[in-house]
């Protein structure tokens, strides 16, 4: 890890542990260091011609946390401060991503894919993002859902997680019931 | 209902709450609820049906997938048109189809006056390197040899005007197995029969050493005569990455179907024809039930690496109870997680399906899938140690192989990138395993085999980690966690305390040299205060009280820099008074031991108010009462002593409402109840001290016997057998007395035949036998007594003064 890349993620650290104790302002430093963090992370993945597209740019989050968390310090409650800001943030970098290249109109780009793993057209993350917007006009909770696990790449657990540390108490059972609610609902709008 | 609806007619939530019930029900109940809940609401339940399609329809597949199917059927609209109309020899005719490998293009070419048909696909170039033709050409001989009724034939390969690779194989007018089966309403023989198509050319194909490595539906076509036909056979092999270390694993992973994947194809572990044995028992279960073994649509790679090398499929027969007895039977035999277990052969798959179709009895019959599950379970451990192994190969090879690069690679900043990746991916499968076996009983041997290799693994890169400061940081708190699963006092532990300082040793050395580069480094300063606080217990474990002092002097002295740098972080006030807690521990019972509990009692209780609930909170307060309980005891304030043990076993039993099957907060409050049990002995109070020795003991024993190699709670449990012996000893229980002190001397001798040099362990089991000697004598057998006292003093000399008298009157024998 270069060092400058260190003291961004300690910096991280350093807002959510304050935003923790209180401080109301550390919000959005949080946010914008975490967009950076991530920016930076996912350009270099996106910029590689093949290990680049075999990786999960949702995976990313996850990658991030762990840097963060090299110490044992951070408690739930920030963690899932972390997954909401980082899935919104990971949304906004691939939706960016994706109008660029398509005003580039490099449309034969591939990536690799979760779940069956098979090389596709890149799903237009444009599309999802647009279906996305529409679903939360009725339903913002379970459209969140769909944010934190699609973009965020979390697992429903710490979709819950997520979720309760943004004042939305939930249980389990209710994100596995939104999730599968939305997905039909996008699945048909797609 | 509200005056206004929205333009669709009905409410938002109505319809969630409507989907939420019908997404579960299927047949005539889902016509039923619809009737009744959508009555005059045509709009309504339109909607809801479309979803519950899609619902079905998405099933199995990830929203990443939906997603891209969409785009991909677009793409396919607005690429109506060809863009080449030759490709070689080849003239196209029309699109096809745009699957995982990339667009497929029907075309022809005269072979010798004869009008061939074929298949094109144009390969995405991030499938393949400029080696594609070579591996063709390597295994153009073997494909080209490969001719069989259900195999489609690979035929050649080139590359298209614009530089992409393609391959050309003979065309298939068909579709996929498992959709054919449905479209034609085949019975269970009339599938079986179109699958046992499937294996006999995967047979074949194995005779002539060739894999497939992607058996699924899509890749079984079925044409118009119901004949089953083979795509694709020898292409994962062209298309896998020739070059060690270039790009490793992850293609070879990646580049496969989950769906139907076998564990070592997920874990990476080498891949024979068992895997494609596994694929077709996947593929049959499938076409039998309609559905896979495991639900994976929409889970982390992680997660379904972990279903399907570890948990039981769900048996076809409980899908669909026609299936029960030989099928069921077959299908599980083809699906074993270990490869051995499956079908020897697809040819064997294959008589297997001949003797169920002609109806004699099948060979895989008479283990039953209960049977095999539960062999299974039992064979757990040493699965699990596998998948470890197979993951720390994983991370090796790619350590390894990334660091070299980084050194020698030109382009310095990429290689970095990739390798702190790597790192993070490496460090996190270490850690993340040992974290997942730990949470099993029963997995001591795997997590040691793990640790192992990623301390092999630190030497690396520490040893190259010149003066980085962040790296040095890092790198010191990667060995804080090999030293804490090595052997951290307290916790469920591999028992190997000098390995575990050696680790902390190696993290202080790398933390000091950080710290004094970057004194601003909290994170830095904070892993050594954990390093110290480790040693000093360590060095407890060691009984090396000296050292253990010094260490926790210099826990309090880190901690206390911390502080000073950040006064108000709340990290850093954990670290004081962790370090406090080390330091007072270390001051035995002196009055300024008892000052440095309050001290720290009153730093865990600030910060157990700034999160009332916390398990970690919770679980510091009640160690700091325990551990002033004791103290207190042996300054003889006893009544203090009782209400600190109390108060610890309060704070316990909180934690373990929140988490009842937590073994750490079982054991801790083993030690509550210890604690307390000593306190009224020493009040008293027998009838209450053997009642709380009994119920610690009755938790150790479920404990240890879940995991019988773990050695700290083995020696905990003599503990608690010798305890329970002791106080009955004094209740007048002689008999039962005397079964709790056999109990305890078989362990005790079983565990210092392992580690002999153990004293701690040799005093125990010196007490232990002390006590059979006390039961032996009061029951009036002195000679026996005589002979367990001698047993006793010889494990622990200090025996000998208490029974003095009795020593004399057994004499010089």
């Amino acid at each position: 890890m270069s060092s400058a890349e260190a003291s961004s993620t300690v910096e991280i650290t350093r807002w959510l542990v304050r935003w923790r104790e209180g401080d109301g302002g550390a919000l959005d430093n949080l946010t914008r260091m975490v967009y950076a963090e991530l920016r930076h992370m996912a350009a270099a993945l996106l910029q590689t011609e093949r290990g680049g597209h075999t990786l999960q740019p949702t995976a990313l989050v996850h990658e991030l946390y762990l840097r963060l968390d090299g110490a044992r310090g951070v408690d739930w409650k920030c963690r899932g401060q972390f997954f909401a800001i980082s899935a919104k943030v990971m949304r906004r970098i691939l939706v960016d991503h994706a109008r660029k290249r398509t005003a580039g109109k490099r449309a034969s780009d591939v990536l690799t894919l979760d779940g069956e793993a098979l090389l596709v057209p890149a799903p237009d993350v444009l599309l999802v993002d647009a279906a996305l917007s529409r679903l939360a006009a009725d339903y913002p909770r379970q459209a969140a859902v769909v944010e934190l696990r699609f973009f965020g790449g979390l697992t429903a657990e710490e979709t819950v997680e997520a979720m309760n540390a943004s004042g939305e108490q939930v249980s389990l059972r209710t994100v596995q019931r939104d999730w599968r609610f939305s997905r039909a609902w996008l699945q048909d709008a797609l | 209902m509200p005056s206004e609806l929205p333009e669709s007619g009905y409410q938002p939530d109505r319809l969630r709450d409507l989907f939420d019930v019908a997404c579960d029900l299927k047949g005539p109940s889902l016509g039923r609820y619809l009737d009744e809940n959508c009555a005059g609401q045509p709009a309504l339940r339109a909607t809801l049906e479309k979803l519950l399609r899609a619902d079905r329809e998405g099933v199995g597949r990830t929203l990443w997938q939906t997603t891209a199917a969409a785009a991909e059927a677009r793409e396919m609209a607005a690429q109506a048109s060809l863009p080449f109309e030759r490709l070689g020899e080849y003239r196209i005719l029309s699109r096809i189809g745009a699957g995982g490998m990339g667009a497929v293009y029907l075309a022809e070419r005269d072979y010798d006056d004869v009008r061939r048909r074929v298949a094109i696909k144009i390969i995405p170039r991030v499938l393949v390197d400029d080696d594609l033709l070579r591996r063709f050409r390597q295994e153009r001989q073997i494909l080209a040899r490969m001719e069989h009724p259900n195999i489609a034939r690979m035929l050649d390969a080139g590359r298209t005007p614009d530089g992409m690779p393609f391959l050309a194989m003979e065309y298939i007018d068909g579709i996929p197995l498992d959709e054919y089966a449905a479209a034609r309403h085949l019975g269970l023989k009339e599938r079986v029969a179109l699958f046992h198509g499937v294996c006999s050319a995967v047979a074949y194909a194995h005779r002539n050493l060739v894999v497939h490595r992607d058996l699924k539906p899509q890749n079984i076509l079925v044409t118009a005569e119901g004949v089953p036909k083979l795509l694709d056979f020898g292409i994962a092999k062209i298309l896998s990455a020739a070059e060690p270390g270039a790009e490793p694993a992850r293609t070879e992973a990646f580049a496969m179907t989950l769906d139907y994947a076998s564990p070592e194809q997920l874990t990476g572990m080498p891949i024979t024809t068992a895997s494609d044995i596994y694929s077709l028992g996947v593929v049959l279960y499938q076409l039998m039930t309609g559905r896979r073994p495991y639900a994976l649509a929409s889970k982390s790679l992680e997660e379904i690496v972990r279903l399907v090398c570890q948990e039981p499929a769900v048996p076809p027969a409980s899908v669909d109870r026609a299936l029960a007895g030989d099928l069921d039977a077959i299908i599980c035999k083809a699906i074993r997680k270990e490869p051995e277990q499956r079908y020897a052969s697809a040819g064997e798959l294959a008589r297997d399906l001949e003797r169920y179709l002609a109806g004699d009895p099948v060979s895989a019959s008479g283990v039953s899938f209960v049977y095999l599950a539960r062999k299974y379970v039992a064979r757990h451990k040493s699965q699990a140690a596998a998948l470890a192994a197979a993951a720390i190969l994983l991370v090796a090879g790619i350590v390894g192989v990334s660091w070299e690069a980084r050194i020698a690679n030109r382009e310095r900043a990429t290689a970095q990138r990739r390798f702190d990746t790597l790192r993070m991916l490496a460090s996190d499968m270490v850690f993340q395993t040992n974290e997942n076996l730990a949470r099993y009983p029963g997995t001591t041997e795997a997590r040691k085999a793990l640790i192992a290799r990623g301390l092999a693994y630190l030497e690396v890169l520490a040893r190259d980690a010149g003066g980085d400061p962040t790296l040095q940081r890092d790198l010191g708190a990667a060995y804080i966690r090999m030293g804490d699963i090595q052997g951290k006092e307290g916790v469920a532990t591999l028992g190997d305390w000098r390995g575990a300082m050696a680790s902390y040793q190696k993290a202080g050395a790398l933390l000091i040299a950080a710290v004094a580069k970057n004194p601003h480094d909290l994170e830095a300063r904070l892993h050594l205060v954990d390093v110290y606080n480790s040693l000093s217990y360590s060095y407890w474990s060691l009984r090396n009280q000296t050292e253990r002092e010094k260490s926790a002097q210099l826990a309090v002295a880190a901690a206390e820099g911390a502080v000073r740098e950040n006064p108000g972080n709340l990290r850093a006030r954990k670290a004081l008074a962790s370090a406090y807690f080390a330091h007072a521990g270390a001051l035995n019972t002196t009055d300024q031991a008892i000052e440095a509990w309050r001290k720290c009692l009153e730093l865990y209780l600030s910060l157990l108010s700034a999160k009332p609930q916390g398990d970690e909170e919770l679980r510091n307060v009640a160690l700091v009462h325990k551990y002033l309980a004791g103290v207190y005891q042996e300054r003889s304030r006893l009544g203090e002593a009782l209400e600190q043990a109390l108060e610890a076993e309060k704070a316990d039993s909180l934690r373990l409402v929140a988490q009842p099957s937590n073994l750490q907060t079982q054991l801790d409050v083993t030690f509550d109840l210890n604690q307390i049990a000593s306190a009224y002995d020493a009040l008293g109070d027998q009838a209450k001290a053997l009642e709380s020795y009994r119920r610690a003991l009755e938790i150790r024993r479920k404990l240890s016997a879940a995991d019988p190699k773990d050695f700290w709670k083995r020696e905990r449990l003599i503990y608690s057998e010798t305890s329970v012996g002791k106080a009955l000893l004094k209740t007048g229980g002689l008999e039962e007395s005397g079964q709790h002190f056999r109990a305890a001397a078989a362990i005790g001798a079983e565990e210092i035949a392992r580690k002999p040099a153990d004293k701690e362990l040799q005093s125990m089991t010196g007490e232990v036998y002390a006590g059979l000697s006390d039961v032996a004598d009061r029951s009036g057998r002195p000679r026996e007594a005589c002979s367990w006292l001698r047993r006793a003093i010889a494990m622990n000399p200090n025996l000998a003064s208490a029974r003095a008298a009795r020593m004399a009157s057994c004499g010089g024998k």
